[in-house]
């Protein structure tokens, strides 16, 4: 089920006045409802892949009994290689089998054989890559003493199955959401008012900013070869923000639509476009998976506190891993690993990203700041091209041409309403960019907020894509 | 919790007044009439009760805006239709869909205006345009009228995924079936106006997201989706050329034979907006080799569309529509009228 389709928010209010009904009697109900109302959520994109994660959880929860009674250190191990042997094993059937087979081939191929390899046609199920990390993130977390296992399967089905950010995350970890499935939750209208905000916000990019920009950006990306630099500059532009809003979106409807039910998700996104270096710009986007890995990769590689050499290794490793985990694409895994090139000089200077916002207090960003956001933003957009890309020949032909024909006489006035919707969501965010999300208007007076949501509404109307498209990452 | 349903309420209400003021008067929803079904011959009209007077408006910000009328016979047309002892001269009728129907151009810019014009009063013409409708509807309002009108002339639109999606079945619409190569009417569904529809077609909000911005709301994968549309995209029934050339001649046959003494003309083809001569599509050939055996005179457009594009680039639809503008009207107007005058000497 999509959250930008009409059997949503359907299914959101039934959930949500039968979850609150039960708000009186016991924790148990409602978990039982979340697990019911999760499995139904995300069986109606297809039911048969219900079995793989309800198989996923039944070893993890079970790992995870056995390893907390457990104090032998090597069987914990063991057990824990267990957990990483199945889940892995089933992300790389269903994910990457196809590629490591196709990649065989063409290597092979290269060598002068004639391989007669199989050809796979193997259905990704939606979601794998996130839910995969968190039930993963409970059993190394177990292992590793952090956590007690839970004993109340329910809430544990509930936790790795929780629709809201089920498919595309936020990628929770089980210290911070499990013990929500073990606390009452009680209704907090201003926390839920918020949700409501923040979900409305979260669709209005989705289908107003990145449903909109997905179309130029299919022509450009398809076409480049008869385009010049500036509407390939303007194709990669479109790019990011459509990713952006895509992504931020489904994280800001996962986000409020958790609160309705009184829970907190982790932040995903904070405005990460106005990053002034790339440190600061992993810290501002899709902020759950940067941490897993920080956590579960970086740091058991050795983390910061070794040799510079020894660091610059680690980041590039996790960050290579971190674009392979995106996709069975070479495309992806040289996207992750500029990433990690970007970090070198940062490294090397030893240089902290800021840890505040930019231009506290000011309408507008000091000349340095505002240089170091371009830089930053300019660097993302020569990374995004391989990420979008088909393949490798695709996004080097695409950088090729950009450099090589900087002007063509074409029209470029076809990209005037891409740059509005940049412009104007920039501008929004920009004004909003020391608040959780550019629709918290909380604190301003109601016939001014109210205004601010008709005026979300309308934009939706007006200019929405209302044909419930599927989010990038559901591919992830 | 009760103040929070109550303030998210009171907010939905108020957005709604805030949309159904802004799609009124900013930004106005399209205005359509609404559909009544004729038991007795089975076809599908308007209410003029309901409403006779409108503004349609076309894509998401109303870039198409015109005025339509719904005369007391329930058909949009700038005169009400007369019988043939009132009007004292001949009359010609022309049957389509929402091609012809003429939503998309002024009331007074639509063909049969055009057609009038032309004739200087030497006859009338009675549009039977109607959306959605095809062919196997047509042969019934063509009883109608008939009987009703007694027109010299009948002038039958048909597009070439009308006549497939004539076999489409639709409640409130008269279909066919083909069994084998025997083609037969099948027995028609009334359609019932639920009164949550006429309600919603009160609303400005919804008439914008339903006919504007064209949301097909789906709840279930793989529902919805127009009977016409269904037989135009490629998921809709494939039709073999022998299928097609057997609802082709069922069609002409029928539209010559029911019709003894009154001249049926079938036009084919719409507007060709390239350079490059265009060719007549299989279903047009099946047809026009129809009207041949029939009796019946066959009208291509594509070369009249095609030598106007060569003369003014001039578009014959719209950007985001393809249905005909007021221009393509005129096109066709001028010429059926050269065709029917001659025929009515």
């Amino acid at each position: 089920m999509l959250f930008n389709s009409i059997q949503f928010p359907i299914f959101l209010a039934l959930v949500f006045v039968l979850y609150w009904a039960l708000d009186r009697r016991s924790l148990k109900p409602q978990n039982i409802l979340l697990l019911v109302s999760s499995y139904i959520f995300y069986g109606w994109w297809d039911w048969r892949f219900l079995s793989l994660i309800a198989f996923s959880s039944l070893i993890d929860y079970t790992i995870g009994l056995r390893m907390g009674a457990e104090q032998s250190a090597r069987k914990r191990k063991a057990l824990l290689s267990v957990s990483l042997a199945v889940n892995l094993g089933a992300l790389g059937l269903f994910k990457y089998l196809g590629f490591f087979v196709g990649s065989t081939a063409d290597f092979l191929t290269f060598l002068g054989f004639q391989p007669n390899l199989p050809t796979l046609h193997i259905i990704l199920p939606v979601g794998i890559s996130f839910y995969t990390f968190q039930t993963l993130s409970y059993t190394i977390d177990i292992y590793r003493k952090k956590i007690e296992p839970t004993r109340d399967l329910v809430a544990f089905l509930a936790f790795v199955s929780f629709f809201p950010q089920l498919v595309a995350g936020p990628i929770e970890r089980a210290s911070a959401l499990l013990p929500q499935f073990h606390t009452r939750r009680r209704f907090d209208a201003k926390r839920a008012s918020d949700g409501l905000r923040q979900m409305l916000w979260g669709l209005t990019k989705k289908v107003v900013v990145a449903d909109n920009l997905a179309g130029q950006v299919d022509v450009i990306f398809t076409g480049h070869a008869e385009l010049d630099g500036l509407a390939l500059t303007c194709g990669a532009i479109f790019f990011a923000l459509q990713i952006y809003c895509d992504f931020s979106g489904y994280s800001d409807i996962a986000i409020g639509t958790a609160r309705l039910l009184g829970f907190d998700l982790m932040r995903n996104f904070a405005f990460p476009y106005f990053a002034r270096d790339i440190g600061e710009f992993w810290r501002r986007w899709h902020i759950s998976l940067s941490t897993w890995f920080r956590d579960y990769v970086y740091i058991p590689l050795g983390g910061s506190r070794t040799s510079t050499a020894q660091r610059i290794r680690n980041i590039i490793i996790t960050f290579t891993v971190s674009g392979f985990w995106h996709g069975a694409n070479w495309t992806f895994v040289l996207w992750g690993l500029l990433n990690g090139l970007y970090y070198v000089p940062l490294m090397l200077a030893n240089k902290r990203a800021p840890a505040t916002v930019v231009a506290v207090g000011r309408l507008l960003p000091n000349p340095a700041e505002a240089g170091a956001m371009a830089i930053t933003f300019a660097l993302t957009l020569l990374a995004w091209v391989f990420f979008r890309a088909e393949n490798l020949t695709h996004a080097l032909s695409y950088l090729w041409q950009g450099a090589s024909t900087p002007w063509l006489p074409i029209d470029h006035s076809v990209y005037t309403s891409g740059l509005i919707y940049c412009g104007v969501l920039l501008a929004i965010e920009w004004l909003q960019r020391e608040k959780q999300h550019a629709l918290d208007v909380a604190t301003l007076p109601v016939p001014l907020r109210w205004l601010a949501y008709v005026a979300a509404v309308l934009a939706i109307i007006l200019f929405g894509h209302l044909g419930a498209t599927e989010f990038i990452y559901f591919q992830f | 919790m009760r103040a929070f349903v109550i303030r998210t309420a009171a907010f939905a209400v108020f957005a709604l007044v805030v949309s159904e003021v802004f799609f009124r008067v900013a930004l106005p929803a399209a205005e359509l009439p609404a559909g009544q079904f004729n038991a007795e011959y089975g076809f599908r009209r308007y209410d003029p009760a309901w409403k006779s007077e409108g503004l349609f408006t076309s894509g998401r910000h109303a870039q198409i805006r015109a005025t339509w009328k719904i005369n007391p016979q329930g058909w949009n047309s700038h005169r009400p239709y007369l019988n043939e002892k009132e009007r004292g001269k001949p009359a010609v009728a022309y049957f389509g869909s929402s091609f012809i129907e003429g939503f998309r151009a002024n009331i007074s810019a639509n063909i049969s205006p055009v057609m009038e014009k032309q004739a200087a009063g030497a006859y009338d013409v009675y549009n039977f345009g109607m959306s959605d409708s095809v062919p196997s509807e047509h042969l019934n309002v063509a009883r109608y009228v008939r009987e009703r009108f007694a027109p010299k002339v009948m002038i039958f639109f048909c597009s070439p995924w009308h006549l497939a999606a004539s076999l489409v079945p639709a409640a409130g619409r008269q279909r066919w079936l083909l069994d084998g190569d025997v083609v037969r009417p099948r027995k028609v569904v009334p359609l019932k106006n639920a009164a949550l529809k006429a309600v919603a077609k009160r609303s400005a909000l919804v008439r914008y997201l339903v006919l504007n911005a064209r949301w097909r709301p789906k709840l279930r994968p793989g529902n919805g989706g127009g009977v016409v549309n269904a037989a135009q995209s490629s998921g809709g029934p494939k039709y073999t050329p022998a299928q097609l050339k057997t609802l082709a001649e069922y069609m002409v046959q029928r539209a010559v034979s029911e019709n003894p003494g009154i001249q049926v003309i079938f036009v084919t083809g719409g507007p060709h907006m390239k350079d490059s001569p265009p060719t007549l599509s299989t279903v047009s050939q099946l047809i026009a080799d129809a009207c041949k055996r029939h009796g019946a005179t066959h009208i291509s457009l594509l070369p009249i569309f095609h030598a106007d594009w060569l003369q003014h680039h001039k578009r014959f639809d719209f950007e985001h529509d393809f249905h005909w503008n007021a221009y393509a009207f005129k096109l066709v107007g001028q010429h059926l009228h050269a065709v029917v005058a001659e025929m009515l000497k």
